[in-house]
This record gives C-alpha cells, structure tokens and sequence, in this order.
C-alpha cells in the first residue's frame, strides 16, 4: 500500500527544517519531522502531529518520460488551520517546472495554463493534482524518469519555505502535452502563454492517435 | 440440500424471506426489511429455519480483502476464488536487477492496492477497483529472473520439468521469467487488475503466453467444497486443509509450533521439506503449473462405469470405490465379490498415490478453462509444494507411466516458478532476493 508523503512544514510559525519523503514501496522516511515550536503553545509538545504533517502530498506519481515534458500528480492536503500557499515547484533535472490549472474548453478538451501566484489550499483541505486537471508541469527533461523510478521535487510556499516530495514514476499514456504547432517542448521562453494541451483521457481513440503521431511530447510509451 | 432435516412446512419468517428474495423489497414494503436484516448475516446461505435458500441482494463478498503482505504470498493457501488469469511474462532486452527491482515495486505496490479495494496509482479507472472481491495477485519467479541477482541465486530445480512420455508441450506455453496468478471472486475486478499490472510491466517484459480459469462462483456452492472439473469429477479432495500442519510442512515446507499437530491419514509429513530452499525463498515455496488439455469428446465416449474405474472415485459423491464418503481414506486392498481390487491399480488415484509415503503430497490450486464451445478445454493445474523432487516429480512420473486418465488428458503446457515469500509493508516482492 502506498504510504503518505509526509512534509514537515512548520506552519504558521514558518520554520521547515526537515521531511520525511516516502514513496509508494520501500523507501523509508529519513527526513526529520521535528519542528520547532510551530503553533503549539506547549513547550513539551515541539513535535505534535499538526506539525509534523503540516503538508502531505498523498499518492504522488510522475508520467514517466524519456525527454520533453511531464506532470507529477498526488493530493496535496493542509493539515494546518491556516491556508497554504504554493508558489513554486523545482525539479533538478529538468529545466523548468511550473504550476498548471486546467480550464475545459466545452468540447471535452481542456486549456491549461500557468496558474498565476500559485495555488491557495485552504486550512484542513487538499488540492488534487490529477490528468486532465490541475497539475505540476515538468519541462525541458535534462534525463529520463523511468517507470518505477521515485524523483524528488521541492515545493515552495509564498513563505519561501521548501519542502522535499517523493513521486514514483508510472507508464500513463493520458495527461499528454500537447503544444500548438510550432512551439517546442521544453523552450521555456513562453510557457507562460502556450496553447491547448490535450488531454487524451477526454478525448476519442481517434483523437488520441492524431496527438500520438503528432506530439513530440507523448513518451508514455517505451 | 441445504434445508435442515424435519423442517419441511413453512414458517412466517421463511416465508418473508422468499418473498423479500423474489419480489424485492420495493414489493414486500415493509416486511422486507425484517427479512432481508435476518440474512443480512449469512449471504445466501438458507434460512437455517426451514426457508429456501436466499440471495445475497446487497454484495457481500464484493469488500472482501485477502491479505497481501505477510510470510506468505496470498493465493496458495487462500481459498480457491472463482476465477483465475495466469500471465506470464519475458523479460525485455536490457533488463537487469536494477530495472527488475524498480519493476517488482511497482507491481507490488499496485497489487497491495488492488488486492485491498484501493485504486493504484495513475488508475484511469479508479472504479474498477473498489469492489476487490477476494482479489490475490501472487508472484512467480523464473529462473531468468533470479539469475539477474546473480546466478548463485538460482536454485536447481528452477528450470523445465524433466520430459515426460504423455507430454505434448506447445514451446509457448512452456516459458516466461515472471508469472502473476492474478485470483478473485469477481471478474470485472479481475480484468481491472491484469489490465493495470500489465501496465506496470509493458516497459519491462513482454507477455509470454496467458491462461484465464474457473471454477464455481462465489455464491454457488459453498466455500470450502471440492471443486468439479470440466469432466465432472471432483477435483483436489486429496488437498491438505489451509491451516492445517499438513499444510505448513508440504507446502511451505516448515512445520508449524503448534502443540499437537494433527496429520491426515497419509501420515506425517516430515517437517523439513523446505530445507533445500534458497535463503530468500523461506515463507515461500515452489509452483509446478501444468497447462492440461482435456478431451470433453473423447470422454463422452465413456460411460459412467468405465469414468469411475479410470479415476477410481464415484462421479456424483467422489467418494473411492472403497468407500462411501469423499473424504474416506482409498483403500487399495479391497476387493469385490469377484476377488479383484474394488479400486485398480492403474486407476488414477491408485497411481497418484498408494504406496507413496506421507512426503510425496501436493496442493492442487486448479481452474477449469475452455475456449468456447468446440475449442479448447482443460484444467490449469496449479501444483504448490515445498520439494518438487521430493513432493510433485515421483507423483508425475508414476502418473506418466501408467495412468487411465491419460487416455483423455495431455499436458500441453508446463512452467516452474519459485514463489518467493510474502512482501514486507515497506519492502516488495523479492526484496530477500534483490536486496539480501
């Protein structure tokens, strides 16, 4: 069974200083939980769970991928009474990472986009990362995330806080990038306002062939 | 049958158990919801007061989990479920332990989710997974396989069964590095569960050859009853019972610490048939899987008598040609009013077993298969023991040599796999091995 990812965000009282990150199978949570203080007003209890779990990023997965793009996916919850704020999320082997939200289009595909100052999660809520749906983007891979494989990312809160997650790499033939002509993957001068993606799980088997053959992006496939 | 004895006449609640059972509750209104709360317990079984057998109308077995970590794998001592895919898979070129381990997590981590009700990981179908029905997954290592720990790893007997004069072996049916015997009581379930681990293992191995069986639904027959293959016959009454002692010394080939082991009439077991196992494989064993084709024509042509001298047991109870009862001990030495053995020596169950000691015992996990009508018919033979040598080879050789049965079935397929222990909550299958 996978296990929660487990960040150790010391909120409000901002002061991170270790996680456990802890993927699907058998890698154990090495970071430290410990934070100090936080919101606790009881000097004994410096590691209560609040703390410990102020952000969890459950049931993290990343498209596999050779080069180009990807997306990572999982819940992100907010185990704190205050609201969170993701800004940003860094990944070392790619050139750049962005944060996308997706707007459907009415005809079953969907436009995504940049989202603009991140994402707000609401105190005690979850923001969902799914294909087809809101998602961390992954662009200009500097090496392949091979299926099976656990890559590290780092999220960044308003707060300038970071924190280490874990995402296992799975084959997945939806979630595919699909960049207006023209644009290539991985030029990260004019993300910010790239077309449509497509989204093959909402589309028909025709559809899907038309973007496997046409999209440099799609390395679902090995 | 399953009304109790002296309970003939009807009784109040018997009779609003029927009606709930046949018109639903919308019809009986409120009577329904007394009749329906009294068999809210026992899913169609009989009213156990005299009323019809009812229907499990709310689902019953659908949330039902076999355990997936632990010593053992699920699947070998588990229950038989209704249904069964065997698939077996070649690894791809490139391959090593690197890219096996990374492969074996994400099957382990997907068949711990499925086998609980809880969808893996990038499940497009995440609805498929809820109802898991008794869903197993349990890994088979071929030698291929093992040897990318390092060939030292790779016990003897891993390799093909030694030929056989009945076989007819079809080279396809005869390979593959990994084998998932994927088992539950549903079959959309199932379906859902080979589609998203064969997901997991397209970047890895390509599918070697792929068998789907049977046996009776959940709901049919009860559990715990033999089941009947594709001739008719009961199949596996010789079966040591799950949980028994029998069972820990044949097949997981230690002997359990239980105080006063209690052993069949076959005798007992020795407690050590697991020593020859490799380190990694302890809390495992090994599976012969015998792919046997069954000629339903040929035995049409044989009457009822002659089907029952072939097997040496009756057709309707199983009972032996000694006996009375299924579960009666064969006696091989009785005999008739003519003076000849009531069971012949070269009847299948005389040859499967008289004058083998207590050692030489298998647990048969079998699934019936057939391919439509006039197409291929026959029996997944799933034959779990600690020792082959010791255990499954001198039962198949003696069965080679001579044995009725062998008029009408021919094995077309044969594959040994080592079955490794359980996986640890953090770890995964065949960490022992890649890890240890």
């Amino acid at each position: 069974m996978r296990k929660n990812i487990t960040l150790a965000l010391a909120l409000p009282i901002a002061v991170a200083i270790g996680l456990a990150g802890c993927g699907q199978d058998d890698s154990k949570a090495t970071g430290s939980t410990q934070t100090d203080g936080g919101s606790s007003t009881s000097a004994e209890s410096s590691e209560s769970a609040v703390d410990a779990e102020a952000l969890s990023f459950d049931g993290a997965w990343v498209k596999a991928a050779d080069d180009g793009m990807t997306a990572v996916f999982g819940e992100l919850k907010n185990n704190t009474d205050a609201d969170i704020n993701l800004v940003e999320a860094k990944y070392a082997d790619a050139e750049m990472v962005e944060l996308h939200e997706t707007v459907g289009d009415g005809s079953g595909g969907m436009s995504m986009q940049e989202k603009k100052g991140g994402f707000t999660i609401p105190a005690g809520e979850s923001l969902r990362f799914e294909p087809g749906g809101d998602h961390i983007m992954i662009m200009g891979l500097k090496k392949a995330i091979k299926p099976g494989e656990q890559i590290k990312l780092d999220l960044v809160t308003a707060d300038d806080e970071t924190v280490e997650v874990t995402a296992v790499a799975k084959e997945y033939s939806g979630a595919q990038e699909d960049y207006a002509p023209g644009e290539a993957e991985g030029s990260s001068d004019d993300h910010g306002d790239h077309g449509k993606h497509g989204d093959d799980g909402k589309h028909t088997g025709a559809d899907s062939e038309e973007h496997e053959n046409s999209d440099q992006g799609d390395h679902g496939d090995h | 049958m399953t009304t109790e004895p002296g309970c003939t006449g009807f009784s109040r609640r018997g009779l609003l158990t029927s009606a709930a059972a046949a018109g639903g509750a919308g019809v009986v209104g409120a009577t329904a919801g007394f009749a329906l709360g009294r068999g809210a317990g026992s899913p169609g079984g009989s009213g156990g007061d005299g009323g019809p057998p009812r229907r499990d109308l709310d689902g019953a077995n659908g949330p039902q989990t076999e355990p997936f970590y632990g010593t053992h794998q699920s699947g070998v001592e588990t229950p038989p479920q209704a249904f069964a895919h065997f698939i077996a898979f070649t690894l791809g070129p490139g391959i090593k332990a690197a890219e096996a381990v990374r492969w074996l997590r994400l099957l382990t981590a997907d068949a711990a989710a499925l086998t609980q009700g809880q969808a893996p990981l990038a499940d497009s179908e995440s609805e498929l997974a809820v109802d898991p029905a008794r869903l197993t997954v349990t890994f088979g290592f071929g030698s291929e396989l093992v040897s990318l720990a390092g060939k030292e790893h790779v016990p003897d007997w891993l390799k093909p069964l030694e030929a056989f004069s009945i076989d007819r072996l079809d080279r396809d049916r005869c390979k593959g590095d990994l084998l998932l015997q994927i088992c539950g009581d549903d079959p959309l379930t199932l379906a859902h569960a080979r589609r998203m681990l064969f997901k997991d293992s397209r970047s890895f191995a390509e599918v070697a050859w792929q068998r789907d069986g049977f046996r009776r639904a959940y709901g049919s027959a009860g559990e715990g009853k033999t089941q009947r293959n594709l001739f008719g016959q009961l199949d596996g009454t010789a079966n040591p019972g799950p949980g028994s002692e029998d069972f820990a010394r044949i097949i997981w080939g230690q002997a359990t610490e239980a105080a006063n082991p209690v052993f069949s009439a076959r005798g007992e077991p020795p407690a050590d048939l697991g020593a020859h196992l490799p380190v990694w494989m302890r809390g495992g064993t090994t599976l012969v899987l015998r792919d046997i084709a069954m000629n339903l024509d040929t035995w049409d042509q044989a009457d009822r008598p002659a089907r029952e001298f072939a097997v040496g047991r009756t057709m309707g109870t199983g009972a032996p040609l000694s006996g009375e009862d299924e579960f009666d001990d064969p006696d091989f030495t009785a005999v008739d009013q003519r003076g000849l053995t009531k069971i012949s020596q070269v009847a299948h169950i005389a040859r499967a077993r008289d004058g083998l000691g207590p050692e030489v015992q298998i647990h048969r996990r079998t699934f019936n298969y057939e391919t439509g009508a006039g197409g291929d018919s026959g029996l997944l033979f799933a034959s779990f023991q600690a020792d082959i040598e010791r255990q499954f080879l001198p039962i198949q050789r003696r069965l080679a040599e001579v044995d009725l049965l062998n008029e009408w079935t021919t094995p077309i397929g044969s594959t040994v796999w080592a079955i490794p222990p359980g996986a640890t909550e953090d770890g995964y299958v065949g960490q022992e091995l890649f890890d240890g």
